[in-house]
């Protein structure tokens, strides 16, 4: 961790306190800068683990072919875009970044909708078979894609919507409801009963009930459950492959693959792409780390 | 790609999507929103897939091509990257929802029977007598005709001549000549083979080669008849050379893929790589300078040298479309067939598949026709041993950790020749 | 937590506590909530109110998840290639034929040291950076940040990603090492049967530990200072504060992160078959169940080949009932040991 002493996050004011301490506060300070060494080291070596395969593709994405074999790892020779030039045009980003926001928000919006309502009937209402239901929609959470990809086609065929985004907007609107159940039906039965008793004598309906109070109410759990489905839907590459055959239709991930197809090891060019498509999900996820963390906190690990 | 998105005749709005969207729980009542908008009477748009993406635009070139003498008929042309391509087409066939064009990948054909397939009788409509004896096995069958293939392509060791001419190399035309040159190579610091073994396809092609050399094409038929085995002694010399070759392919090749793989030959990184015809469109694109030869497979003696030939996607016509839109793939497909399409393909794709053109302006496409005297058709275009590349591709890998001899590797191949055992 | 959703009112009560801080971000008490409009419907919101929440989600529920897996166990009996008519009723012969199959069980192997990886390195590594990452300090948002970056980015770019950083060609850690002067650690690290699979753990972890650190931490933050305070007032070390409180208060963020980890363990795809191919390179010593489905559904190479789509769905279908059976039982083990500590 010797490296890691260098690092101006360290050290720096504590370290000029020391001398002038007396033995036994000395020692103390020691021992508490020895443990922020420590702490900084070994939070930036795992940073330095999630960082250097992202920068190494970020110098790749300006390199020409020659110079991965001559510097895998070095910087570029030159910042100049033309791969990025390209891999924008070619790779059609700007068509699949559409598709892959609607696809991703329609299945998040409708599928926390669904999930919600649901969760809300299953943990405020006392009923025969409540359980079982429970347990019916938790349980999709273990069934494989690969399985019931099949009958899925056929169902989208006999309604005759196959090739376009729309399937694909429909199956990310119910494949989120396990994992959104699961989450929002623990949280709304913790939530006190007082609330919708007063409610329910004031004369709110069951709906009202929901909308007014649980909802608000259950912001971070909603949070936790958007961002969940959320990062799943946006990165999905097996469903999008599978379910679209119009090339306007296609999903970043599903974009990225044809395009790797395309140009075998044009590494620089892929790395551009990969670099493109990752940006707008890096910049919604560091606008909103607070509220995504917070909402990942606070929503998903009670109960 | 500009160029071709251009001409791409997008029928699918996405105003129309996101109403759509809008009304998802009336998702049948947008139900012709894909298709349904191209019933015009006279303009016509065909959807048809390719397998191999980097040719979309010499493909875009044949599609008009046709569309400037039948201007009313426009096409949709989606690239899928090969590997995923089977999965596509096998989806989309067991939905019914495969493009208007039916690009069939080939052998599937004869081992599933026409009748498996949502497609058209050709019969009347394409003249067989136009195709070369390899594709015409693979689209006649008792004789109708369903599709017309794309463009043919033959499989041998492509050289990169420059790193022949640096180290005073004369090119193998035996195992023993093959095995020396790879000696010499690595001795001079050069990979001799490039291989992407972590799919198991190029292993195939090695091995598939490899034995045909000893088989001809008369052999290969006492293979299909089931007269000669795979673990035969004679032929389990090709497992054993196969394994033997190991220490001269580039470094990791268990896991390089099969694009880095003819990336790396390309850059000129190895001296010999595992090709067919349908590689070199990819070889140039990847370098454009690449100074690159074709040879057949050496055998064990001068003059048993062998090739593989086999066919791109064979295409059919989509029978459950309006028969407006029948007709004119018919059209299209029968055209392919010809000459002046073939002569497009022989430029700037392929191998062709009519009988007729025969001069090939592409050095190496004319250089492989000259060698190809002794050819033998690609294993898996054939029912009997359908399933050859499949057995190859799951134990090729023990093959390279050891996990298992060449003997039982044979085995394996031989067990599953047509399937999987029940 | 689905343990305690099956007594809503009984958790309410012994949660009073935590409840409070749920108000914070949401409306205060009732004040806002009109009165209800008498309404024609209203005897049957009242015979049955939960109905109707629940009827929108079953309903779609039932047409594209629970019809597609019953077609799906249903053609599991059935010899089918998945092109033309559906072939004949073969009873159990595709689960009889699969589970004698060893490129069937050397996947199902590699699927459980995949998880058992990750479950090892997310209660060590994961956890102990929960555990840095529990307090306040201006750098504490950005290493946790950074830490869960890799959540966000796609299985598919991850693969791709790693690739290069792995690749003895072009790749980033061959050379690394040898200019550090550690040429000697130089592997084919993803074609040396033994480590491609380590390599397979770590790229996997790579992109998960993000999420379990963060699940971990909020986990952590559920522990009420108090109790730590009182803990060391009675001259508990740090390590036994760490056992006898913070331990137990992370049962549920611990059942989460296995649960969830297993779930995505056992259905992975994208990220390994980008990363080790169709056939799990080198020799199967990577092939996880996911790809394995995939490659015997819808082929391994792009070419022809002889599918057999209900023995693949016959896989599914066992990984489907193996699944739920064990996290059903997952859950129960850990929902008691839970109890057994509160």
């Amino acid at each position: 961790m010797s490296s890691v002493e260098r690092s101006p996050l360290s050290t720096g004011k504590t370290w000029s306190n020391v001398p002038s301490a007396p033995h036994s506060a000395w020692r103390r300070r020691l021992s508490r800068l020895a443990s922020e060494v420590a702490w900084h080291g070994a939070l930036i070596l795992a940073c330095a683990f999630v960082l250097l395969p992202i920068i190494i593709v970020f110098f790749g994405s300006f390199k020409t072919i020659p110079e991965f074999f001559a510097a895998p790892y070095g910087l570029p020779k030159q910042w100049d875009l033309t791969n990025y030039r390209q891999a924008w045009a070619d790779a059609n980003l700007q068509t699949a970044l559409v598709n892959s926001v609607i696809s991703t928000s329609f299945g998040v919006i409708a599928s926390t909708v669904l999930a919600g309502l649901a969760a809300y009937g299953l943990a405020r209402f006392d009923f025969a078979g409540r359980n079982a239901l429970r347990l019916l929609f938790i349980g999709g959470l273990v069934v494989p894609v690969q399985l019931i990809i099949l009958p899925l086609f056929v169902i989208f065929r006999q309604a005759g919507i196959l090739g376009g985004l729309l399937p694909l907007c429909l199956i990310f609107a119910v494949f989120g409801i396990p994992l959104a159940t699961l989450v929002l039906t623990g949280f709304f039965a913790l939530l006190p009963r007082d609330l919708e008793q007063a409610a329910r004598i004031d004369g709110a309906s069951h709906l009202e009930i929901f909308w007014r109070i649980m909802v608000p109410l259950s912001r971070p759990a909603i949070a936790a459950v958007v961002i969940l489905n959320g990062v799943w839907m946006w990165n999905d590459f097996f469903l999008g492959f599978i379910l679209i055959s119009d090339p306007d239709a296609m999903t970043l991930p599903v974009a990225i693959m044809a395009f790797r197809g395309t140009y075998l090891t044009k590494w620089g060019l892929i790395f551009a792409s990969v670099i493109m498509s990752s940006v707008p999900v890096i910049i919604a996820y560091l606008m909103l780390s607070r509220q995504f963390i917070a909402g990942l906190t606070a929503g998903s690990v009670k109960g | 790609m500009p160029e071709w998105n251009d001409r791409v005749n997008v029928v699918f709005s996405r105003r129309d999507l996101l109403k759509g969207a809008g009304a998802a729980g009336t998702a049948i009542a947008v139900g012709n929103l894909h298709f349904g908008a191209a019933g015009a009477q006279e303009n016509v748009t065909l959807t048809i897939w390719t397998n191999h993406p980097e040719w979309l635009g010499p493909l875009n070139s044949l599609l008009s091509a046709f569309s400037a003498t039948t201007p009313h008929v426009a096409f949709e042309l989606t690239g899928v990257p090969g590997p995923d391509y089977f999965a596509k087409l096998q989806t989309a066939l067991a939905g019914e929802q495969v493009s208007d064009i039916v690009g069939l990948v080939e052998g599937y054909l004869l081992s599933q029977g026409p009748a498996a397939f949502p497609i058209k009788d050709l019969t009347g409509i394409v003249d067989p007598n136009l195709l070369i004896d390899s594709a015409r096995t693979q689209v006649e069958i008792d004789g109708s005709v369903w599709a017309v293939p794309l463009a043919s392509y033959t499989v041998g060791l492509a050289v990169q001549n420059p790193i022949v001419a640096e180290n005073n190399i004369t090119l193998p035309t035996t195992w023993d000549e093959l095995k020396a040159t790879c000696q010499t190579l690595v001795d001079a610091g050069v990979t001799p083979l490039i291989l992407g073994g972590k799919d198991g396809v190029h292993t195939f092609f090695i091995y598939a080669g490899l034995v045909s050399t000893i088989l001809g094409p008369e052999g290969f038929e006492e293979l299909r008849a089931g007269t000669r085995k795979l673990t035969d002694p004679d032929l389990l010399e090709a497992a054993q050379l196969l394994k033997d070759l190991q220490p001269y392919y580039n470094e990791g090749f268990e896991a390089t893929d099969y694009v880095t793989a003819k990336a790396l030959f390309a850059q000129g990184l190895g001296a010999m790589m595992v090709a067919g015809t349908a590689d070199f469109t990819g070889f140039k694109q990847e370098n454009p300078d690449a100074d690159l030869g074709f040879i057949p497979w050496p055998g064990k003696e001068v003059g048993l040298h062998s090739t593989n030939t086999g066919m791109e996607l064979l295409y059919a016509v989509n029978n459950t479309m309006s028969a407006e839109k029948q007709d004119a793939a018919g059209q299209f497909v029968a055209w392919l067939a010809t000459a002046e399409a073939q002569t497009i393909v022989a430029e700037s794709i392929a191998l062709p598949i009519n009988n007729q053109v025969t001069e090939l302006s592409d050095p190496i496409k004319a250089g492989t026709l000259e060698v190809r005297d002794r050819d033998v058709i690609v294993w898996y275009d054939v029912p009997e041993t359908a399933n050859t590349l499949t057995a190859v591709t799951e134990v090729s890998g023990q093959l390279w950790t050891g996990d298992i001899t060449p003997e039982e590797f044979a085995q394996y191949v031989q067990d599953n020749l047509a399937g999987p055992a029940s | 937590m689905p343990h305690t959703s099956g007594q809503p009112t009984d958790s309410g009560k012994e949660r009073n506590g935590s409840t409070d801080t749920f108000r914070a971000p949401g409306i205060s008490g009732g004040e806002s909530v009109p009165l209800a409009v008498p309404h024609p419907t209203r005897h049957l919101w009242s015979r049955h109110p939960w109905l109707w929440f629940i009827l929108p989600a079953i309903i779609g529920y039932a047409i594209l998840f629970i019809y597609p897996t019953a077609r799906a166990f249903y053609l599991s009996f059935f010899d089918w290639s998945g092109v033309g008519p559906i072939g004949d009723f073969v009873g159990l012969k595709n689960f009889q034929r699969l589970l004698t199959n060893d490129r069937f069980w050397n996947a199902a192997t590699n699927s459980a040291k995949l998880f058992l990886a990750i479950f090892i390195l997310q209660n060590t590594v994961s956890l102990g950076l929960a555990l840095l990452l529990n307090r306040k300090t201006r750098m504490t948002h950005v290493y946790r940040t950074i830490i869960f970056l890799p959540v966000v980015i796609s299985a598919v770019a991850t693969g791709i990603i790693w690739v290069l950083m792995l690749d003895p060609q072009i790749g980033v850690i061959n050379p690394v090492l040898e200019d550090i002067g550690l040429g000697s650690l130089k592997r084919g690290w993803q074609s040396d049967p033994a480590w491609a699979m380590k390599t397979v753990y770590l790229v996997q972890f790579w992109q998960w530990n993000g999420m379990a650190v963060v699940l971990y931490l909020a986990g952590l933050q559920n522990v009420p200072d108090e109790l730590l305070q009182a803990a060391r007032v009675d001259g508990a070390n740090r390590f036994r504060a760490f056992r006898d409180v913070t331990f137990p208060m992370l049962a549920p963020a611990f059942t989460i992160v296995t649960v969830l980890a297993f779930i995505l363990i056992f259905r992975a795809f994208d990220l390994v078959y980008v990363l080790t191919g169709p056939q799990g390179a080198p020799g199967g010593y990577t092939h996880i169940i996911g790809v394995l489905i995939y490659g015997d559904a819808f082929g391994t190479s792009g070419f022809s080949t002889q599918p057999r789509l209900s023995y693949a769905i016959a896989e599914g279908v066992t990984l489907f009932v193996f699944l739920a059976g064990a996290s059903g039982l997952l859950i129960k083990a850990l929902g008691k040991r839970k109890e057994a500590i509160a």
